[in-house]
């Protein structure tokens, strides 16, 4: 069951890739790859406590007003993960800036809480999150490291490419993020249907 | 009826508890934000001005309707900056803090909000392009190369850079204006 | 490639042409002004050409190849897309940038969609949007052409100076036009070079009936008629209605892109709202827009648009019923 979870959260189910949740943070904060992983690792943060403490009180709230305690409880989260990202981490929330709070509405977290958490056990609920959350990181990482590279000629603001290489600018810019989370889409279709034996 | 008052005894229940937590994470975090928000307001004026060790935010003169802070040294003035808005960039206003020494002559420049086009204009933020106005006082001529002055302008893009030197100059202008009172 | 002319409306009467006689007719029409910016700007132009047209056949064919496909190279349409996007560069690009132009142009712009006349938006345009945005300095530096007879502009447009004057001098350095400039212009893209001999390759292909007159003429009058009231309001909002016409991409835009069939509306009520929307937002961009020139976005944007245009407006068949629009 735990490996289960684990493979879904990571790859089969990916949120990114298979499920295509959470598009609005994947587009708009991959401009780099230290950006894609506070991000990702943020959300996973989140995920993981809202998770745990969702599938610890589900019993306990009526059918009813089962969503706005679970928005309570993931905005609560969402709130301390914002401040101690402003206190520890002051330059990349500023770069991160209102996409934090966002994290509230993404729907892989009140996805997770509705259709994982309230139905199963903490430990399962707690594998659950930190693996979908490690699995968004991962799509996350892999987009921002690509535009970032392309784009910018760098990798973790560090130089990877020859001095005369002439960065792809497009990639770093809004309609970039489209165009290189379209070449993934069709990069992973790629090698699942080369794995599946089809041509 | 029972079952609208679980309802609301249990969100009831939910928020006070989150709203303890976010108590305790607030008083934690509080004092530290706090400081690292100063700090980026102080980290400005220590890249572009020489050594102080006040807060030249706070100890302002107002010369020509501008704010002209002033860095000291134990007591000894250091060094000036001036915050001017030039609107005549390429993608409208840029804002420009420039710094000098106690004699008006510029220890730093840097570009504080701008809109410029991405790839062309949005050099003037490259370090080894503010750091050329170094060393410049007020009757220098500080221009880019197009109109007859030293600073390089690159590629494609003349406009921004043009901007930024008028708005160096003006706060050249500004700070003499200080050092002559 | 056949259903490409089946896309109209009935009464379905088959003519001669294809879409191999179609692209061929389109290229002898852009002769005159490719063999007169090689004139003007060398050999180096002329590589840049056969660098972007055999490098879009080569795309192409090796996409079709990889999705299992047969070959759609043989009806001439990634030459001409190859052609439009080389007349949309400045003559010193780097070869390597324009062969990233083709990249986007044919693979993103065109063959992911599923090929010539299912794509969205204009490939030629396409390729060259990405590379403004991603080289913008490669992309606005150009030489002057040889026999210009404009000394005062080297190394921008008229559009590029007439906004660098502008937001420094807060007037515009006005230049008359003579008929040499419409022979020959002030530079700027390979195919900005010849205004006169664009309007020659125009008219060709609408007395050969590939293109109607619709959409290139409430292109060109919508620009006009807009940059003609800005002028009369003020002299030093923006240049004459006459350099508009003649600079930037406007005519190369308007009669060979802004037609293209899958990218532009149907119906002639429809390509006239088509080209009076390019029009405004060309002198929008021009004018009030962060890029010195907006023709090729105008395009692209109205390219969006196409769709519901058809939708809105189409002929109506006899003894058809109203039907729900959406």
């Amino acid at each position: 069951m735990i490996k289960n979870i684990i493979i879904n959260g990571l790859y089969s189910n990916n949120a990114i890739f298979k499920q295509m949740l959470g598009l609005c943070p994947t587009l708009a904060v991959t401009t780099s790859a230290v950006n894609a992983l506070g991000m990702g690792l943020a959300t996973t943060a989140v995920l993981t406590g809202s998770n745990l403490v969702i599938s610890l009180i589900a019993g306990y709230i009526p059918k009813n007003v089962r969503i706005p305690a679970y928005i309570v409880v993931i905005a609560c989260f969402v709130t301390i993960i914002d401040q101690m990202m402003k206190a520890n981490f002051y330059s990349l929330h500023k770069v991160l800036g209102i996409f934090i709070p966002l994290i509230v509405v993404n729907c892989i977290v009140l996805g997770r809480a509705e259709a994982f958490a309230s139905k199963n056990n903490p430990l399962y609920s707690l594998v659950d999150g930190i693996s979908v959350g490690i699995g968004f990181t991962i799509a996350l990482f892999i987009l921002g490291s690509f535009r970032e590279i392309v784009g910018a000629g760098t990798f973790f603001n560090i130089s990877v490419m020859l001095s005369s290489y002439n960065p792809l600018l497009i990639a770093v810019m809004p309609p970039g993020a489209f165009l290189f989370l379209g070449f993934l889409f069709a990069g992973k279709q790629f090698i699942d249907s080369r794995m599946k034996g089809e041509k | 009826m029972k079952s609208f008052f679980k309802s609301v005894f249990t969100i009831t229940i939910i928020t006070v508890l989150a709203g303890a937590m976010l108590a305790l994470s607030y008083s934690l975090t509080k004092n530290k934000i706090a400081y690292q928000e100063r700090q980026e307001i102080l980290n400005a004026f220590t890249s572009i001005l020489p050594y102080h060790n006040n807060e030249p935010d706070k100890e302002y003169e107002i010369i020509n309707n501008q704010k002209v802070f002033i860095a000291k040294d134990n007591g000894t003035i250091t060094g000036y900056a001036v915050n001017i808005i030039n609107t005549q960039g390429y993608g409208g206003a840029i804002s420009i803090l420039t710094g000098t020494d106690s004699q008006g002559v510029i220890s730093g420049v840097a570009v504080i909000y701008h809109s410029e086009t991405p790839g062309l204009g949005d050099k003037i933020t490259n370090k080894s392009f503010l750091d050329l106005f170094k060393g410049f006082a007020v009757n220098d001529k500080i221009a880019v190369k197009k109109d007859g002055g030293t600073i390089e302008q690159f590629s494609g893009a003349t406009v921004s850079p043009r901007a930024v030197a008028a708005g160096v100059r003006d706060s050249l202008i500004v700070i003499n204006g200080m050092i002559g009172k | 490639m056949k259903q490409l002319m089946n896309v109209t409306f009935a009464p379905h009467i088959r003519s001669s042409m294809d879409t191999f006689k179609i692209m061929f007719f389109v290229i002898i029409s852009l002769l005159p002004a490719v063999i007169i910016s090689i004139v003007n700007y060398g050999l180096y132009a002329l590589t840049l050409y056969a660098v972007c047209i055999v490098s879009a056949v080569f795309l192409e064919h090796i996409f079709c190849k990889i999705q299992g496909r047969k070959s759609t190279i043989n009806d001439l349409s990634a030459v001409l897309t190859g052609l439009l996007l080389a007349l949309t560069l400045p003559p010193d690009l780097p070869l390597w940038a324009a062969f990233i132009g083709v990249f986007f142009a044919i693979i993103v712009g065109k063959m992911v969609f599923g090929g010539i006349g299912q794509n969205p938006f204009n490939p030629a345009l396409t390729g060259r949007m990405v590379l403004l945005i991603s080289f913008p300095a490669l992309m606005t530096s150009f030489q002057k052409p040889l026999y210009s007879n404009i000394d005062a502009l080297s190394g921008a447009t008229m559009l590029g100076n007439a906004k660098t004057d502008l937001s420094a001098y807060g007037i515009i350095n006005h230049i008359n036009i003579d008929y040499h400039q419409l022979l020959i212009s002030a530079g700027g893209s390979l195919g900005e070079i010849s205004p006169l001999a664009l309007i020659i390759g125009g008219l060709f292909l609408m007395y050969k009936r590939i293109i109607s007159w619709h959409i290139p003429v409430s292109f060109t009058g919508t620009v006009f008629v807009f940059t003609f009231i800005l002028n009369s309001i003020d002299y030093n909002i923006t240049i004459s209605p006459y350099s508009h016409i003649i600079s930037g991409g406007l005519l190369l835009g308007a009669f060979f892109m802004a037609t293209d069939y899958s990218t532009s509306p149907m119906y002639w009520t429809g390509k006239i709202i088509f080209g009076i929307g390019c029009g405004v937002l060309t002198v929008c961009i021009r004018v009030y827009g962060g890029y010195p020139e907006g023709t090729g976005f105008a395009i692209l944007i109205m390219n969006a648009f196409t769709p519901i245009l058809d939708k809105f407006f189409r002929p109506k068949v006899f003894g058809d019923r109203d039907e729900e629009l959406f």
